[in-house]
């Protein structure tokens, strides 16, 4: 009998010595990321039958369970993609937002001082200080055109290596992600089938930082293990095995870093599309929907200004008489070969019709029998190429063979070439075309120059020089916009997953504090049990002395 | 809802950083005194201000323009106004020297006084503005337009006339043909004939001696014809003038209506893109208190522990 109740006593103290560790192992951990609080599940022994009815036999740890909630888990790890998605591109697209629209390194300004110079030479055609500040005018343009393209160059840059970072990271966090798994896989079997609570958070946690890097699923299997996968299916972590994302140049442009995948056999594939969600969707979508779209609105000013400007000073007769030649440099389309390239040579590529150029870039790529021309951001083909504004001869290629492919980018480095030939004040082109070279008082063409100021001669006849800029800064700045109202709800949704995450796995510092006090007393209360069954033994056996 | 000590700690942080955020925002705002800082705070409103001030810019450069084709037709209107004086100068020397009482004697004087005021004619008609520019050569400015030779005054200019905007859709036009103010001036025989020669062919007239009743009718008919000569030559003049004044006025009021426009636009611009400071002080304030609120709170917050009392 005495033996039950020290028996019961016992039970009493081991199972609260339990609870206050688990109490103390919350309280430790109130402050680790990631972790989830744990309880003690205390049940009744099985009673025994004592003829008359059965009798308790104490209490014993049924299970150290975490409380956690998968849903909850997996809508804070979408939350987090999202998050980190939206707002690491509005950190980015407000830098090139600023940048485009300041008054020190915007276009407009730049534009608005060169044609004011030409207004005044326009008004003062035989004036060489005006002619040499719209020379001068001209070369600070270039600057602005060669120093917006540089900034927004140096963006690319940075992308370019938190992509490569990025990846590396993502490569790390899956290795990890596999040990972690064949350590739970390990504790789980030794256990029974009983999870090893700590490991899991942080297997939980791991996932959650994947997650803000690039969009993830997971797929939980029977042994413990978690298989993640990226992309449309490849497969990040198998089991205790983890596969590589390589940042590595994919297509034409060595400089244009992408995300490949190495299947069986080794042959690395191009996924760079198929990444979203998490930092490093947002790095690609950042420089394809914001960083290309700005170089090649600011190219498609610089062709338009350059060609357009050229064409009619080289109608107009200089100071002394003679027609007028170049007064900006001549620009070229960029044409890059893609490195496995059979064909020998290269496309000659021109700007024919400037009113037709767009922002878009072109891949000519040859199926075989023939050269098809196809728009690179939807890979739709173009049936007349003199429909995008470019002359495009490709009788200088030879030895092509099917797959054969060039990135044509007609405006994309255009702004970094800008530049003006013209250094002879007298040279400029401010008379009609005339032939006489005493009229030098003539401001016919240097008016229609002015003039260009405002005329639609770009996107079909439909937008100024200035008015393209303008579109660019709008469509950056909407962007920009709507990345920030993203982000800021994306952060509130994080913050609610967080919160929720929180309330049911977060450590309360207060209720730990009565759980210690609960099991404390209780503690104390099963150690009192003993000491009376302790009591009782020594009354009985003082009770046979006697 | 359960709460966990990390979400109390997270949520009061978290309100004190996006109370920061507003402040600072509108620290920057008041501090720039705009209302839009970068175009995505407003990208329309952005777009909007750059058009309007590529307008103010356009407007400014009219208003340049403006003042050097006055300055221009200025300078053209005073020497035209010389050449009026010195004609009718002229003018009363021809009948002064018809009459009667003048001998050979005193017509050569007032021939000497006309070959003056023809020689000062060759250098108003020469005049240069402030770059060196010819006001009467036509387009060939940098060359003098009357050259002084054996036979006459021959005009190198041309009849080109250069036009100056002085707004998006008006262009004035500045310096007149030589060859129209000062050379092809109908005179009563149906023919063409430049100041310069009815200057020369009057003092031609006056140096030949009368001395008798025939070469005094043939000075009679020179002078009656010189007359004639010289009020075709003023009536040229004076149209000139009043073409120059009509120009002056023409940019006077377009300057007027440039001087409108660039206000309106300029108010235009200050609604789009300026602060309005009185919203914005008191935003700023109530965000103040809104960050210290949440400073307060945390700090209170955080206080309350039930290990206080254990």
């Amino acid at each position: 009998m005495s033996s039950g109740i020290l028996g019961i006593g016992t039970s009493g103290l081991l199972a609260f010595q339990r609870g206050l560790a688990v109490t103390g192992h919350n309280i430790a951990n109130s402050a680790t990321e990631g972790y989830s609080r744990q309880r003690v599940d205390l049940n009744t022994r099985p009673p025994q039958f004592a003829g008359n009815g059965y009798i308790g036999t104490g209490v014993e740890v049924g299970g150290v369970n975490r409380i956690f909630d998968q849903f909850v888990e997996n809508q804070l790890r979408t939350a987090t993609s999202s998050s980190a998605q939206y707002s690491l591109f509005h950190d980015y697209a407000k830098r090139v937002d600023s940048l485009l629209a300041s008054p020190d390194s915007g276009l407009a300004p730049g534009l608005q001082r060169f044609f004011a110079a030409v207004q005044d030479v326009a008004t003062d055609p035989t004036s060489l200080p005006a002619r040499q500040v719209m020379i001068a005018e001209g070369e600070s343009l270039s600057d602005r055109f060669g120093s917006l393209y540089q900034q927004l160059e140096n963006q690319r840059a940075l992308v370019n290596s938190q992509i490569e970072t990025t990846v590396d990271e993502i490569n790390s966090l899956a290795q990890a992600l596999a040990d972690l798994n064949q350590s739970i896989v390990g504790a789980t079997g030794r256990a029974g089938g009983v999870p090893p609570n700590d490991l899991l958070d942080q297997r939980d946690r791991l996932v959650r930082e994947l997650a803000e890097r690039v969009n993830v699923t997971t797929v939980p299997q029977d042994d413990g293990a978690l298989n993640v996968f990226v992309g449309n299916g490849q497969s990040l972590v198998v089991g205790s095995t983890a596969s590589e994302l390589v940042a590595a140049p994919l297509g034409e442009d060595p400089m244009q870093v992408g995300i490949g995948y190495a299947g069986t056999g080794g042959t690395v594939s191009d996924i760079s599309r198929f990444m979203t969600g998490g930092r490093l969707g947002a790095m690609l979508d950042l420089r394809s929907s914001v960083l290309d779209t700005a170089q090649n609105a600011l190219g498609l000013s610089a062709v338009g200004l350059a060609q357009r400007f050229n064409e009619l000073h080289m109608q107009g007769q200089d100071l002394q008489g003679m027609p007028g030649g170049e007064f900006f440099k001549a620009l070229e389309p960029q044409v890059l070969a893609r490195s496995g390239n059979s064909a020998t040579g290269v496309p000659a590529v021109e700007f024919a019709d400037t009113a037709q150029l767009t922002t878009e870039d072109y891949r000519l790529r040859f199926n075989g029998t023939d050269w098809e021309l196809r728009r690179a951001s939807n890979n739709q083909p173009v049936d007349d190429w003199t429909s995008v504004g470019l002359a495009i001869d490709v009788s200088a290629i030879a030895g092509a063979a099917a797959g054969d492919s060039f990135l044509v980018r007609p405006t994309r480095i255009a702004a970094q070439q800008f530049g003006t030939v013209i250094e002879d004040p007298r040279r400029i082109a401010a008379a009609a075309l005339s032939g006489d070279a005493g009229s030098v008082g003539d401001n016919t063409n240097a008016l229609a120059l002015a003039g260009l100021q405002d005329e639609r001669f770009l996107a079909g006849g439909t937008a100024t020089l200035e008015g393209t800029y303008n579109t660019l800064i709008g469509e950056v700045g909407t962007r920009t916009r709507q990345a920030d109202i993203a982000s800021q709800s994306q952060a509130r949704l994080l913050d609610e997953a967080r919160n929720m995450r929180d309330s049911i796995s977060g450590v309360n510092l207060d209720e730990e504090a009565a759980n210690l006090l609960r099991y404390q007393q209780a503690y104390q209360a099963a150690a009192q049990v003993i000491a009376v069954s302790s009591t009782l033994f020594d009354t009985l056996l003082m009770a046979v002395r006697r | 809802m359960r709460v966990s000590t990390s979400q109390v700690f997270r949520n009061g942080v978290e309100s004190i950083q996006r109370s920061q955020q507003d402040l600072s925002r509108t620290q920057l705002q008041l501090g720039s005194g705009k209302r839009i800082l970068s175009p995505s705070d407003d990208p329309s409103g952005a777009v909007k201000s750059l058009q309007l001030t590529s307008a103010v810019g356009k407007l400014e450069q009219y208003e340049r323009n403006a003042l050097s084709v006055t300055q221009r037709l200025r300078a053209s209107e005073t020497v035209v106004s010389s050449v009026v004086d010195g004609l009718q100068r002229v003018r009363e020397l021809v009948v002064q020297g018809n009459n009667g009482s003048q001998t050979n004697e005193t017509r050569a004087m007032i021939a000497g006084e006309i070959a003056q005021v023809r020689a000062e004619l060759l250098q108003l008609a020469n005049s240069q503005d402030a770059n060196g520019e010819y006001l009467f050569a036509g387009l060939r400015s940098w060359e003098q337009p009357f050259i002084d030779e054996e036979n006459g005054v021959r005009y190198a200019g041309d009849d080109g006339q250069r036009a100056v905007q002085i707004s998006a859709v008006r262009t004035v036009p500045v310096g007149d043909s030589g060859q129209r103010v000062f050379m092809e001036i109908p005179n009563g025989e149906g023919e063409e004939q430049s100041l310069f020669e009815t200057y020369a062919r009057i003092i031609e007239a006056l140096e030949s001696p009368t001395t008798d009743a025939e070469s005094r009718a043939d000075l009679n008919d020179a002078m009656g014809q010189a007359l004639g000569d010289l009020d075709q030559a003023l009536g040229r003049l004076l149209e000139t003038r009043t073409s120059l004044g009509a120009r002056m006025n023409t940019v006077e009021t377009q300057s007027r209506v440039n001087e409108d426009q660039l206000l309106q636009v300029k108010t235009a611009l200050s609604e789009v893109q300026d602060l309005d400071y009185a919203e914005a002080i008191s935003r700023f304030n109530l965000q103040q208190t809104a960050l210290q609120a949440a400073q307060q709170t945390f700090v209170q917050v955080q206080r309350l522990s039930l290990f206080n009392f254990l």
